[in-house]
């Protein structure tokens, strides 16, 4: 008994340590300018970036722990923490989730590297520089963990057909691979249905600053950031890789065979495409009006009548954890927002960097982008949204500047600092295929991110503030 | 007997299999072999799988099946696998088991079951989780240069027999047992006499007293040593010593030592906060510790 009770405590040391930090700071005596729920909001705050880094529980178990304190600690009556955890983000990041599974569900994996090998044939170049822009342009809609997992065998088989057809051992290959993962991690932030850190940013706007982004003007800010970045990836991915020409010569022939066996477009994979591309129309044109939530359950219902997707696969395929980690964190942003407790930090920053409104702008946002790059590359981009987002519209608050600005700055920096295989769904999943090293995710990661960061610093100077004054 | 064999990758491990499988085909044990894999973050374990089902429906072999097929290569070369012409002797092909367990089932040389096993998780809570699923009478461990919290965690927390295997060599190893007056000592003399008729192997018997009084009852715990593997014909020395146990024994342990000693039977607690002599010599120790529980 004893043995399994010190087993569980050695096992799970960095949750009872998380735990104690949060109740040490719950129990300091008050400072003057922070109120004693924003002190309780930053313990738990803390407790979850342990949490969060070192998993000893279930993440999910954590938002249980997240709403637990909230309560326990005197944050805000039971009812209000409830509320504070539905908002239509989360039922967007719900139906997102959903509707991605019926899209892995088709048979796309053949027919894009069909489509890919059919326009480049043998050159290697152009092949790859293909991956960059379909991964891409895929992610930015379906977001990078379902194009992760589309696209997984597609880079696979041509890595294994280059490597049977080349005769020295090299690491180029690796290229096919690290092609999908960092097309599909740039392009995730290209549209809000990219990823669920998009969503939590989205709801921090509306619920602290009032600000209603729509689809279409998320895309707008969005969409160019990632079109600068795919062809700076794809020659970044050739500087460092060299990738030699040849060596795909029998690929077309190889999928021509895998595709003859392989049944034609059937009904239900059109059905389920024309309910994606329709539920992105209804989110560029109507998500002002309906909501970004309501309108993927619409996708989801579609799928569901049209039996292209049943309840089977939807409650045994979506990581449901998900939803409900989101929907604590931006459940903790906003207490820290209400509580003061964001506002106290953003002072304290405001008073440590000693910027001022107007000439200091340019050294702000590169202090921000910084910050945000370092946050993303230890916590994860949607933990570091989640945490930092209220600190940064605070901040933006303070220095006059604009809040859509600044949480751009905050989406792109902590998106953009993939330097580790977990850094993002999509390095996770190719990481998975056991072929790419943990340090060619430092290699190409570093190099992206150093120019990532002059990129975004330069949008958020110049392109950023002129089109949010048109929002 | 079934003896389990945990590994961390193909490399590394290679060593451990070894003398793992020396052991095992000596004992003509039942063996598995625990791979455990590196756990995928919560965020993104569904899209993981959802992508590892997507590979299924191309003609490649995937990360799980490279793993397995890269250990069954280990064994061919060890020359551990039934052969049947030419091909290795397969009982069940890799698939999948409840709670994301992988196995592969083979053919031992003299007909004992081999089975390939992964799992994905932390290293320590996986190889507990499978002795409490499968009862195995002997887990055998490689130790990683991590400082020994590995090597303390499996000594202490992991139910059946441990063997820590460091630095092995390609030598006929000799056991030193470790005698103290406890029903652990007595049992691990027990396995040490057994394992040394059927490994052909010698045993030097070491009795330490930390006190001048306890002198006695270190030398009759020898002569009783001396009388059982005299009877067993077992080549066997006796070493009465004083001073320290972790210190006298590390001075007394040879290059093709193998050392052979029953877990401390101190409380949980008392282990947990001060250690235990097992986990001290699996730390600061260059020889493989066998620890019979």
């Amino acid at each position: 008994m004893f043995r399994y009770l010190l087993y569980q405590i050695e096992y799970r040391r960095w949750l009872f340590l998380a735990l104690a930090v949060a109740l040490i700071i719950h129990l300091l005596p008050v400072q003057t300018s922070l109120t004693p729920a924003g002190k309780s909001i930053l313990g738990i705050v803390l407790m979850t970036v342990v949490l969060v880094i070192f998993e000893p529980i279930p993440l999910p178990v954590v938002s249980f722990l997240i709403a637990v304190l909230e309560v326990l600690f005197g944050i805000a009556r039971p009812a209000d923490v409830a509320q504070s955890f539905m908002s239509d983000s989360v039922i967007f990041i719900m139906g997102s989730l959903m509707l991605a599974v019926a899209i892995v569900k088709q048979q796309l994996d053949k027919r894009i590297l069909f489509f890919i090998l059919r326009l480049t044939r043998d050159r290697v170049r152009l092949t790859v520089m293909s991956l960059v822009f379909i991964a891409g342009l895929l992610a930015s809609v379906m977001g990078e963990h379902s194009v992760a997992a589309i696209m997984l065998p597609v880079s696979l088989i041509l890595v294994r057909i280059w490597q049977e057809n080349q005769v020295r051992e090299s690491n180029q290959p690796i290229v096919f691979l690290m092609a999908v993962a960092y097309g599909a991690a740039v392009a995730a932030i290209g549209t809000p249905s990219g990823g669920a850190r998009n969503a939590i940013m989205l709801s921090y706007w509306e619920r602290m600053s009032g600000v209603r982004v729509s689809y279409l003007e998320w895309m707008v800010g969005m969409y160019p950031l990632v079109l600068a970045q795919l062809p700076i990836l794809y020659f970044l991915l050739v500087r460092v890789y060299r990738p030699a020409a040849g060596g795909l010569a029998n690929a077309y022939s190889f999928l021509r065979r895998e595709m003859h066996q392989q049944r034609q477009f059937s009904v239900e994979d059109w059905i389920t495409v024309s309910i994606l591309l329709l539920t992105v129309f209804l989110w560029i044109v109507f998500s002002d009006t309906l909501g970004l939530g309501p309108i993927a359950l619409i996708g989801v219902l579609l799928c569901v009548v049209s039996g292209v997707l049943n309840w089977d696969d939807i409650s045994h395929d979506v990581n449901w954890g998900v939803p409900i980690l989101y929907a604590s964190i931006i459940s903790m942003g906003l207490w820290m927002d209400s509580t003061g407790a964001a506002d106290w930090i953003a002072d304290g920053l405001h008073f440590l960097l000693g910027f001022e409104t107007g000439g200091g702008q340019l050294l702000l946002i590169i202090t921000l982008t910084l910050l945000s790059m370092l946050v993303g590359a230890v916590v994860s981009s949607g933990p570091a949204i989640a945490l930092l987002g209220p600190i940064f519209l605070r901040q933006a608050q303070i220095s006059g500047a604009d809040p859509l600005v600044f949480g751009m700055v905050l989406v792109a920096g902590a998106s953009y600092s993939n330097f580790t295989p977990v850094s993002s769904p999509a390095c996770t999943i190719i990481y998975g295929s056991g072929m790419v090293p943990r340090s060619d995710y430092w290699k190409i990661g570093l190099r992206l991110a150093l120019v990532s960061f002059v990129v975004i610093v330069a949008f958020a100077y110049f392109y950023w503030p002129f089109v949010t004054s048109r929002f | 007997m079934h003896f389990l064999i945990c590994i961390g990758g193909e490399q590394q491990s290679r060593g451990t299999l070894r003398f793992g499988l020396m052991i095992s085909s000596a004992l003509r044990a039942d063996v598995t072999i625990l791979y455990v894999r590196r756990p995928v973050s919560f965020y993104f374990r569904k899209e993981a799988q959802m992508a590892r089902q997507k590979l299924e429906g191309w003609p490649l072999e995937t990360v799980d099946s490279a793993m397995m097929k890269a250990i069954e290569r280990m064994l061919v070369e060890e020359k551990y696998l039934r052969m049947v012409e030419g091909r290795v002797d397969v009982r069940q092909m890799p698939h999948a088991e409840k709670g994301g367990l992988y196995e592969y089932h083979l053919c031992g040389q003299y007909g004992e079951n081999v089975r390939i096993r992964e799992r994905e998780g932390d290293v320590v809570d996986s190889i507990r989780r499978e002795t409490i699923e499968v009862a195995y009478d002997l887990v055998i461990v490689g130790a990683p240069g991590d400082g020994g919290r590995l090597v303390r965690h499996i000594i202490q927390y992991i139910e059946p027999s441990v063997l820590i295997v460091k630095n092995p060599r390609e030598v006929p190893y000799r056991f030193l047992l470790c005698l103290n007056n406890s029903e652990s000592a007595r049992k691990a003399q027990e396995f040490a006499l057994r394992s040394a008729l059927l490994l052909k192997t010698s045993v030097d018997v070491l009795c330490i007293h930390s006190y001048p009084w306890e002198e006695n009852v270190a030398m009759t715990l020898g002569e009783d040593a001396a009388r059982l593997f005299k009877r067993f014909r077992v080549p066997h020395t006796i070493h009465i010593r004083r001073g320290p146990v972790v210190r006298t024994i590390l001075k007394e342990i040879q290059p093709d030592h193998l050392l052979v000693m029953g877990p401390s039977e101190r409380s949980s607690i008392y282990q947990f906060l001060f250690g235990s002599v097992p986990v001290e010599i699996g730390r600061k120790g260059n020889n493989p510790v066998l620890v019979v529980k």
